[in-house]
């Protein structure tokens, strides 16, 4: 048998109607995918963003902002932590490798900030795109998105006030004399660091007037600092999982406090699942509606045809046949609905994504998820079997009635 | 083709909140197989149910409709809708063709029922009776046909595939008298060639009179007139 | 003990489609490990794995404890301890944070559970010094392929 043609003629003859209802079934899909795949993106490049940074010491206090000003380089004032805390925490046997964050300096808009080798290199995990690590005090290692080429020159201004400020301003406040020099480029990462410049912890103390960190007449670049100053973060890369925590533990106290990025991540996120799961809520309750509101309209229609159904049987056709061809008709719908769904959710899931991402410098990347997938399912899979009652009823109602008028 | 026999046969159907209104009271008929037979009576009188009890599309409240030995008064509905796909061509008043499949389709539909790809031949026939009975080539759209035009293509789809009993219920009623008298003559010889039992049920005087065996159905009686 | 299934706390409309779309877990028959199990012995050299943890490298076992704060966000592996860490903030057990530690890598990435709360995982049992190739954190003692559920 065939029920193809009769279906596909259904459609056809009535396709204002039909196409009203895959565009409601449509609708309804795309509201819960979108959702979903919105909030998994953010989620998923918040946290690559926070990859570079296991453990973040700063000064006591809140842990969200150290964690916003430090990974996401959201420009805010802070608290600068003690240059013993560095000194010590360079000294720790459980620290891999430990880097400060001595951001507050830009170029136009981009901040510069001060960083030990290491950081450059995440230990030795990162290659460089370009170039190589500074070696120098008037060296400078650049994000991706820097508008800058291997050689060129660039003076940082002083101050977030001015952050954006045009660089002849009289306001502004052009640090020292010496520009720094680009000898490497970071490759991308998707993180607010790809509009990094980043340079020599050293240089930014002494612009401020507070020496290289180093001992009387050192010219080195990295650890150990023998007179660390003050900082507004530093990033720790422990060793092994027991000294992530020990270190967690041991630099909370009075003049410090150490934080997992991921923590203050998790808790984030619980708080943004639980706007997801209302979310998810109401899209699930719309996508029911929907349904709901398409058996309607489709009952209606099938009532309108059913001198068509009564024909067919009439004519001989098998239950089956009719079955089919009303299921059929209903189906169509359906997975037209819910494959266009699907795709205007992500794309509309993408679309916010890219302009939320943007806002904060994280490149947010949609990609389809298997959540969404099963979502449309069960979608499809309710509206299929749903489908099958209209399709019964034309079978319960005999075909001799329909034929009289 | 196949021979009709009658055996006490009633037909009734629920009239809520009053009792069943009878249509026909025990009633015996014989038939010979290729009979020409047209069913006449006042409008009301049941025409059409006794046409669809023949057809097998409802059941009779009491009796036998042997065609041919097998006795579909006995066949439930599923069977009764396999015996009609194989023996009958049905034509109805208002043609009842699918609006949005093609004029083509339309006649193609009754081969869907058993089959995914329609055989070259049946299409073929298919095209072969629309021309014969003088459809345009190219075939129009469907909405497009006149009345007389859409109960041809009706008539094709019954006689597709060869059944050996034609049942035509007001065939002509609709049509002004030049496009009947083209079915009327269409019905007629296509019963004629393919040796096919014919029963028409009308009121057209013009198309009753071409057909020799003559049944009038009126106060829940079949009588069979001169 | 039922079927073990991933805790997902949030979706559970979309846990019901996967529980109705995807094939059960497989009930493991796994043994019951305890944290005193896992090592015998404790030297200048470090320490040593126990017989019985040994004897169960490759097999699923199952281990009680709590799950320690989250090193990554959206990662596939947490941290097992033996006692919740303290979220006292008068209490400085913290610092003696103890080395026995079990990582646990699962199946499918789960949201974290809250930190008082007492977890069972059920994993392949997996000894050694292993560097995660992600993270750059090195483990001796890892659960694999895990699963988890609060108590």
């Amino acid at each position: 048998m065939n029920p193809f043609p009769l279906a596909l003629a259904g459609l056809r003859h009535r396709r204002g109607t039909a196409l009203a209802l895959a565009l409601l079934v449509a609708l309804g899909v795309a509201l819960g995918v979108g959702v979903g795949a919105l909030e998994r993106s953010l989620r998923q490049g918040a946290a690559r963003a926070a990859d570079a940074f296991p453990l973040i010491v700063g000064a006591p206090g809140s842990p969200t902002q150290l964690v916003l000003t430090a990974v996401y380089l959201q420009p805010d004032t802070v608290t600068l932590v003690p240059g013993g805390v560095l000194t010590r925490l360079a000294a720790d046997a459980q620290a891999a490798w430990v880097s400060p964050i001595g951001f507050g300096d830009r170029w136009r808009d981009k901040p510069v900030v001060g960083v030990a080798p290491e950081f450059v290199t995440l230990g030795g995990r990162r290659a460089l795109a370009e170039g190589r690590v500074f070696a120098a005090e008037n060296e400078a290692v650049i994000g991706t998105a820097v508008p800058l080429a291997m050689g060129d020159q660039l003076i940082p201004a002083h101050g977030l006030a001015h952050a954006g400020a045009d660089e002849d301003d009289a306001d502004t406040h052009h640090h020292g004399d010496s520009p720094y020099t680009v000898v490497g480029r970071l490759p991308p990462s998707g993180t607010p660091w790809d509009h990094a410049i980043l340079v020599p912890i050293e240089r930014v103390w002494e612009i401020h007037g507070l020496g290289n960190g180093h001992a009387e007449g050192a010219e080195r670049i990295g650890p150990p600092w023998e007179a660390a100053q003050g900082i507004p973060a530093v990033v720790v890369q422990p060793r092994d999982f027991p000294g992530a925590y020990a270190l967690r533990a041991r630099y909370r106290d009075a003049q410090s406090n150490a934080v997992f990025p991921a923590e203050v991540l998790v808790s984030l996120f619980r708080l943004m699942g639980d706007v997801q799961a209302v979310l998810s809520a109401m899209a699930m309750a719309s996508a029911v509606l929907v349904l709901a509101a398409v058996f309607l309209a489709f009952s209606g229609l099938v009532a309108a045809r059913s001198r068509d159904f009564a024909v067919l049987r009439a004519l001989g056709a098998p239950w089956r046949f009719v079955l089919a061809a009303v299921w059929l008709e209903l189906a169509l719908v359906l997975l037209g609905g819910v494959a266009v769904g699907l795709g205007f959710g992500w794309l509309g899931g993408w679309m916010a994504a890219d302009a939320l991402g943007r806002h904060a410098r994280v490149a947010v990347t949609v990609a389809p998820g298997w959540d969404e997938v099963l979502l449309a399912l069960a979608v499809l899979v309710a509206g299929m079997l749903g489908a099958l009652l209209p399709a019964l009823v034309v079978w319960r109602r005999p075909p001799g009635e329909a034929l009289k008028r | 083709m196949l021979p009709l026999q009658l055996d006490g046969v009633s037909i009734a159907f629920p009239n809520p909140p009053g009792p069943p209104r009878i249509i026909l009271r025990a009633t015996d008929l014989v038939l010979p197989a290729g009979a020409m037979v047209g069913l006449e009576g006042p409008s009301g009188a049941g025409k059409t149910s006794l046409l669809h009890a023949l057809a097998g599309l409802e059941p009779v409240a009491a009796g036998s409709i042997r065609w041919g030995g097998e006795n579909i008064a006995e066949l439930d509905g599923a069977a009764r809708a396999h015996w009609r796909r194989r023996h009958t061509g049905l034509v109805f008043q208002d043609f009842h063709l699918i609006e949005g499949l093609s004029v083509l389709d339309n006649v193609l539909l009754p081969v869907w029922f058993d089959m995914f790809r329609t055989p070259r031949a049946l299409r073929d026939r298919a095209k072969a009776l629309l021309v014969g009975m003088g459809l345009p080539m190219p075939l129009p759209p469907l909405a497009v046909l006149s009345r007389g035009e859409r109960q041809r293509v009706a008539l094709a789809r019954a006689v597709l595939r060869q059944p050996p009993l034609l049942l035509a219920d007001e065939p002509t009623a609709s049509l002004d008298a030049e496009a009947a008298g083209r079915i009327g003559s269409l019905l007629v010889d296509m019963a004629a060639n393919s040796g096919a039992t014919l029963i028409v049920a009308s009121h057209d005087p013009h198309l009753l009179a071409r057909l020799p065996i003559r049944l009038r159905i009126a106060e829940t009686r079949l009588e069979r007139l001169a | 003990m039922a079927a073990r299934r991933h805790t997902t706390t949030r979706r559970p409309v979309l846990a019901a489609a996967a529980a109705f779309l995807l094939p059960p877990n497989p009930v493991a028959a796994a043994e019951r490990l305890a944290f005193d199990d896992l090592y015998s012995g404790w030297s200048v050299m470090g320490a040593s794995f126990s017989p019985r943890l040994l004897a169960l490298v490759g097999q699923e076992a199952a281990l009680r404890g709590y799950m320690a704060p989250p090193l990554k966000a959206e990662a596939d592996f947490f941290v097992l301890a033996r006692e919740p860490m303290a979220l006292c903030p008068f209490c400085s057990s913290d610092a003696d944070w103890p080395v026995d530690i079990v990582v646990v890598y699962l199946r499918r990435q789960a949201q974290p559970t809250d930190p008082g709360t007492r977890i069972e995982v059920v994993g392949r049992v997996e000894t050694g010094s292993w560097t995660d190739p992600d993270s750059g954190f090195v483990s001796q003692i890892r659960l694999r392929d895990a699963r988890f559920r609060p108590l």
